[in-house]
């Protein structure tokens, strides 16, 4: 099973909720089930988690929190951190950036953006992780296929 | 016309999360205190450069604070902290210390209230209200909560209404414990009551429900003043005074998800403002690399980059003709890097204020 979790905080809560309320009520059946629940969600065999984020400021400190409270409040690990939306890489490394060609500036200077914060990232993060590039296809099914293509290829992807 | 005579004096930026609000926001501040205008730019979640760039430590979770702009009126910034906000209005308003104490060390307040639906929502509201009522600036930019149903920030003051007004809360009210902490119900049914009092027990936990009817009522003295303002709040946010500044990413993914949104502002009695599409792609021009370019574009890239502003272009063309003629729609493009310095943000607020006419 598969589930679509929502944006940073509110998946957190999401997550945590069955342990708050394990907490809150103690004994009888509502306490046990939520207990199980909760253990559910913090066994790592059972039940995995991935992070996905963009290389931007924003996201990546989102994504950093997230791995704190899940740490915090669920005491356990994701499992994967995926980095979707990368602007390709350019084929040359100019000293400069070119003045004359704007389009070409925006892209040299979003993908200098992407790298300084995947940096940012490799810093704090152990674990597996995988990078997916921006496509040129809108939603929908050739977009789920090729994204599927490359996580399959992702050596820290396929194994789990 | 002029920014300044443009905007409202309350402008409440809504739109989905990840489309550059906040930043919009403050861009918006900085160009309305440079016409003139003492503001005020409450925001929630502000990245880290965001945060450096405007000043706003951890002091503006409780207060306004002046932001280092050589701006020709004053511009301040606070940050909505949902928590701080109601252990703030616990403080204001209980009758006593103790019974301070009490609701700020009751175990349902510290581990449920915060998650409770709506209450992020309408902490913001009762922030608002409490900068409108003493009316220290002449516009306030209110950037709103990254929730997926950002209608949830404005249907929260009614939400509040209808549920102090539902008969849930009366229920809640009752004195459902005696002094010696027996339900009362179950208490003059005997024997028979005694054994539900101790399923009850078994199943949520006495102590729990002695807790939340106890949150419950020493919430009592609180009810008037959160309806009776829920509803100013409410008066406030559909008056003339304030305008709607809809914000949404580029692309044709996004037009139903913005014609809704528009839509149900409109329905909901709201002033709709200017529709802000933020980040579009360029479209490049049809020889890339430009001559004496250092930057090598691949056929891979180029594609791509041709595609994005396509998609981009595409998008803004679906909304203008599916939005009503009247609805002014403003395109911002994508900047090379995110503006989250002062002087970086006053360009973006300047390039708006131009672009809104």
């Amino acid at each position: 099973m598969v589930l679509d979790a929502p944006a940073t905080g509110h998946g957190v809560s999401l997550l945590a909720a069955p342990l708050l309320v394990s907490e809150v009520i103690e004994g009888g059946p509502i306490g046990r089930m939520t207990r199980e629940v909760a253990e559910l969600i913090r066994d790592r065999e059972r039940t995995g988690v991935v992070v996905v984020t963009q290389a931007e400021e924003m996201p990546v400190t989102e994504a950093l929190e997230l791995r704190t409270l899940l740490a915090e409040r669920l005491g356990r690990e994701p499992d994967l951190l995926v980095v979707n939306g990368l602007y390709p890489p350019l084929s040359a490394q100019p000293a400069a950036v070119p003045t004359a060609d704007p389009v070409a500036e925006l892209w040299h200077r979003r993908r200098r953006l992407n790298e300084s914060e995947m940096r940012r990232l490799k810093q704090s993060w152990r674990g597996d992780r995988v990078e997916l590039p921006l496509l040129p296809l809108g939603r929908g099914p050739e977009l789920i296929v090729a994204l599927a293509e490359r996580l399959a290829e992702h050596p820290g992807g396929a194994h789990r | 016309m002029s920014l300044a005579e443009r905007l409202a004096p309350l402008v409440v930026v809504v739109g989905s999360g990840g489309v550059g609000k906040t930043t919009l926001a403050a861009a918006l501040g900085l160009e309305s205190a440079d016409q003139g205008d003492p503001t005020l730019v409450m925001t929630f979640d502000p990245s880290l450069r965001l945060k450096d760039a405007l000043g706003v430590g951890d002091a503006a979770r409780d207060r306004e604070v002046r932001v280092k702009a050589a701006t020709v009126a004053p511009l301040d910034a606070s940050l909505l902290d949902a928590r701080r906000t109601f252990d703030r209005l616990v403080r204001r308003y209980a009758p006593d210390p103790a019974a301070r104490d009490r609701i700020l060390n009751n175990r349902f307040y510290r581990h449920l209230a915060g998650s409770l639906a709506g209450i992020l929502e309408y902490m913001a509201v009762e922030r608002l209200f409490e900068v409108a009522r003493a009316g220290r600036y002449r516009r306030v930019i209110l950037d709103t909560p990254p929730t997926r149903q950002a209608l949830d920030f404005l249907e929260a003051p009614d939400r509040i209404v209808g549920f102090l007004d539902s008969g849930a809360l009366k229920i809640a009210l009752r004195p459902w414990f005696d002094e010696r902490g027996h339900l009362r119900p179950t208490a003059r049914l005997g024997r028979m009551g005694r054994r539900l009092e101790r399923y009850l027990d078994e199943v949520v936990g006495l102590e729990l429900l002695r807790e939340m009817a106890e949150f419950f009522q020493a919430f009592g003295p609180l009810y008037d003043g959160f309806r009776s303002r829920a509803e100013e709040v409410r008066t406030l946010l559909a008056g003339d005074q304030t305008l709607f500044v809809l914000v949404a990413g580029p692309g044709e993914e996004k037009v139903a998800d913005l014609l809704f949104f528009a839509r149900r502002l409109r329905e909901a009695g709201y002033r709709l403002g200017p529709v802000v599409v933020n980040r579009l792609h360029p479209e490049p021009p049809p020889q890339l690399p430009a001559p004496g370019a250092r930057v090598e574009i691949g056929a891979d890239g180029r594609r791509l980059l041709a595609w994005l502003g396509e998609r981009d272009r595409r998008g803004l063309e679906a909304l203008r003709s599916l939005l009503r003629p009247e609805q002014q729609l403003v395109a911002v493009p994508l900047l090379a890097e995110e503006p989250a310095d002062l002087p970086a943000l006053r360009r973006l607020g300047a390039d708006l204020a131009s672009r809104l006419g």
